[in-house]
C-alpha cells in the first residue's frame, strides 16, 4: 500500500520528532543524570588536572623568563604604586582600629559564618553554549550540592554535579543560573540572571526604583544559596521601556571569568548575612 | 587495534577541548565533530557507532548544557553523512571538505537551536550570530585538516598491526 521511501520518510520524522520532545523533555531539568555526569567526571579528572598543570607550567616559564624583559619598567611602576598604597593601608588599619572600637562599644563582632575550601578550576565545558567549569575538590573535600562558588572579587557560581574529587560549577554567567540580588546603594531588589555571553540581565527592577549605570549589584541572601552582600557586578545599561513594571538592566559581572583559576567553595548554606552580629 | 586508536584519539580530544582549547579566547567547535564525518565517511556501523555512543555520552556528563543533545547530534550527523555519500563522490577534492564542513556546521547549528529554542533561558540573538560565525570561520579553515590528520593516523595504526601481524606469521614460520 505504501512504497518503501514513504514509509522511510515516515520513520524519519516520527523519530526527528522523539527526539526533539526527549531534548525538550531533557532541556527542562537540565542536568545529566547523577551517576553517568558523576562518572564522567571521575573518568575524565586525572587527565584534565594533568593537563591543565602542564598548561600552566608552560604558561609559568614564559611568564617568569620570556616577559622579563618588561619587568624592569614594570618593576618601577609598582614600587611607585606600593607607596600609594602603603598610605592607604595606613589609613585604612587606622579605620579598622576605630571600627572595632565602635562595635566593641555597639556589642557586635563580625563572624564569618560559612568555612570554605580552596579549589582550582581543572576543566571548563565543551560547549561555547553553557557555561559551566570543572574543579579539582569533591565530596572528599565536604563539597555538596547547590554550595556557592565565590572568589574574593565576588561570585563565581554554584555546584551543581559532584563527584568524590572533583565538581561541576555552573558558573553565574550561565543561562540557566539565577541569584536573588540587590542594588548596594538604593536596595532596589531583583534577580541577577546569566544572559549566556560575559554579561548578566537584572530582572524584576521595579521602574519606581532609582538605579543607575554603575551600581553595585550584591547578593540579597534570599534565595537560600548565596550569604547576603557578596558582590555579582556593576550596571552597565538601563532601559526604561514605555510600558510594563519593570526596568530593562544589564549587569557586567565583577568577576572575569576567562581567567578564572582558583575558586572559594562555601561549605554550609547560606544562612542571611556573610558577615553577621554573633 | 583501530577502536583503541578511536578511543585514545577521542579522549585525547575531549579532554585538549575541555582544558587548553577553552582557554583560549576563542569560540571553537567541538573537535569530535569533524572526527564523527571522518567515521561516516571512513567506518561502517560496526565499528564506528560503539564510539559515537560512547563519546556522545561523555560530552553530555562533561557538559552543563541539556542532556542527551551530543549523542543526537553524533548520531545524526553519522547517518546524513553515511547518506550523503552515497551519491557524493568523497574522493573529489572539493566535495570531501565541503562534507566535513557541513557537518560541523550541522552540529553548530543544533547545539544553538538547542541552547536557544529547548532551553528554559533566552540568548540575546547578535551573541548566537557572533559564537556561530566564530565557529563556522574556524571550522572551515581546521575541519578539514583535523579529518586529514585522523586519516593519517589510521593509516599509521594499519600499517603498524599488518606488520605486528606479519611479525608474528614470519616468527610463528621459523
Amino acid at each position: 500500500m505504501f512504497s518503501k521511501r514513504m514509509v522511510l520518510l515516515v520513520a524519519v520524522t516520527l523519530m526527528i520528532a522523539a527526539n526533539i520532545i526527549f531534548l525538550t523533555l531533557s532541556g527542562k531539568n537540565s542536568q545529566t543524570p547523577g551517576a553517568l555526569g558523576r562518572g564522567v567526571l571521575i573518568l575524565v579528572y586525572p587527565f584534565q588536572k594533568q593537563l591543565t598543570e602542564t598548561v600552566q607550567s608552560i604558561k609559568d616559564v614564559w611568564n617568569q623568563y620570556f616577559f622579563l624583559v618588561h619587568t624592569e619598567s614594570e618593576n618601577r611602576k609598582l614600587k611607585a604604586a606600593l607607596g600609594k598604597r602603603t598610605e592607604t593601608l595606613n589609613s585604612c588599619i587606622e579605620t579598622q582600629l576605630e571600627n572595632e572600637r565602635l562595635r566593641h562599644l555597639l556589642g557586635f563582632e563580625a563572624v564569618y559564618k560559612s568555612p570554605m575550601t580552596a579549589a582550582r578550576v581543572v576543566g571548563q565545558d565543551p560547549s561555547s553554549w553553557s557555561k559551566t567549569v570543572i574543579v579539582d575538590k569533591g565530596a572528599h573535600d565536604g563539597i555538596r550540592k547547590a554550595a556557592p562558588v565565590v572568589i574574593p572579587e565576588g561570585i563565581v557560581g554554584v555546584v551543581v554535579e559532584v563527584a568524590p574529587r572533583n565538581s561541576k560549577v555552573l558558573l553565574l554567567i550561565d543561562s540557566n543560573s539565577a541569584v536573588d540580588a540587590m542594588v548596594q546603594r538604593t536596595r532596589a531588589r531583583g534577580i541577577v540572571k546569566g544572559g549566556g555571553s560575559d554579561e548578566c540581565t537584572f530582572k524584576y527592577v521595579l521602574r519606581k526604583h532609582e538605579i543607575g549605570v554603575g551600581d553595585t549589584v550584591v547578593s540579597s541572601g534570599l534565595d537560600g544559596v548565596f550569604p547576603k552582600g557578596l558582590r555579582i557586578g556593576r550596571i552597565s545599561e538601563i532601559v526604561r521601556l514605555n510600558a510594563g513594571i519593570f526596568q530593562k538592566v544589564a549587569v557586567t559581572p565583577t568577576v572575569d571569568f576567562d581567567i578564572l583559576e582558583e575558586v572559594f567553595i562555601l561549605s554550609k548554606p547560606a544562612q542571611g548575612e556573610l558577615f553577621e552580629p554573633s | 587495534m583501530i577502536l583503541g586508536f578511536y578511543f585514545i584519539l577521542c579522549f585525547f580530544l575531549m579532554i585538549f577541548q575541555t582544558t587548553v582549547l577553552a582557554n583560549l579566547p576563542v569560540n571553537a567547535y567541538d573537535l569530535l565533530a569533524p572526527f564523527v564525518v571522518y567515521l561516516a565517511i571512513y567506518q561502517g556501523p560496526r565499528k564506528a557507532l560503539p564510539v559515537i555512543l560512547f563519546f556522545g555520552l561523555m560530552m553530555d556528563g562533561l557538559s552543563g548544557g541539556i542532556f542527551g543533545v551530543y549523542l543526537t547530534v553524533y548520531l545524526w550527523m553519522y547517518v546524513g553523512v553515511r547518506c550523503a555519500i552515497q551519491f557524493l563522490h568523497v574522493g573529489n577534492t572539493i566535495l570531501l571538505p565541503m562534507l566535513i564542513i557541513m557537518g560541523i556546521f550541522f552540529e553548530c547549528l543544533v547545539l544553538a537551536f538547542c541552547a536557544v529554542v529547548l532551553s528554559p533561558s533566552t540568548w540575546p540573538a547578535e551573541v548566537v550570530f557572533s559564537v556561530l560565525a566564530s565557529q563556522m570561520t574556524w571550522a572551515i579553515f581546521t575541519g578539514p585538516l583535523l579529518v586529514i590528520l585522523f586519516l593519517s593516523g589510521q593509516r599509521f595504526v594499519e600499517r603498524t598491526r599488518k606488520k605486528m601481524v606479519a611479525d608474528a606469521n614470519g616468527s610463528r614460520d621459523q
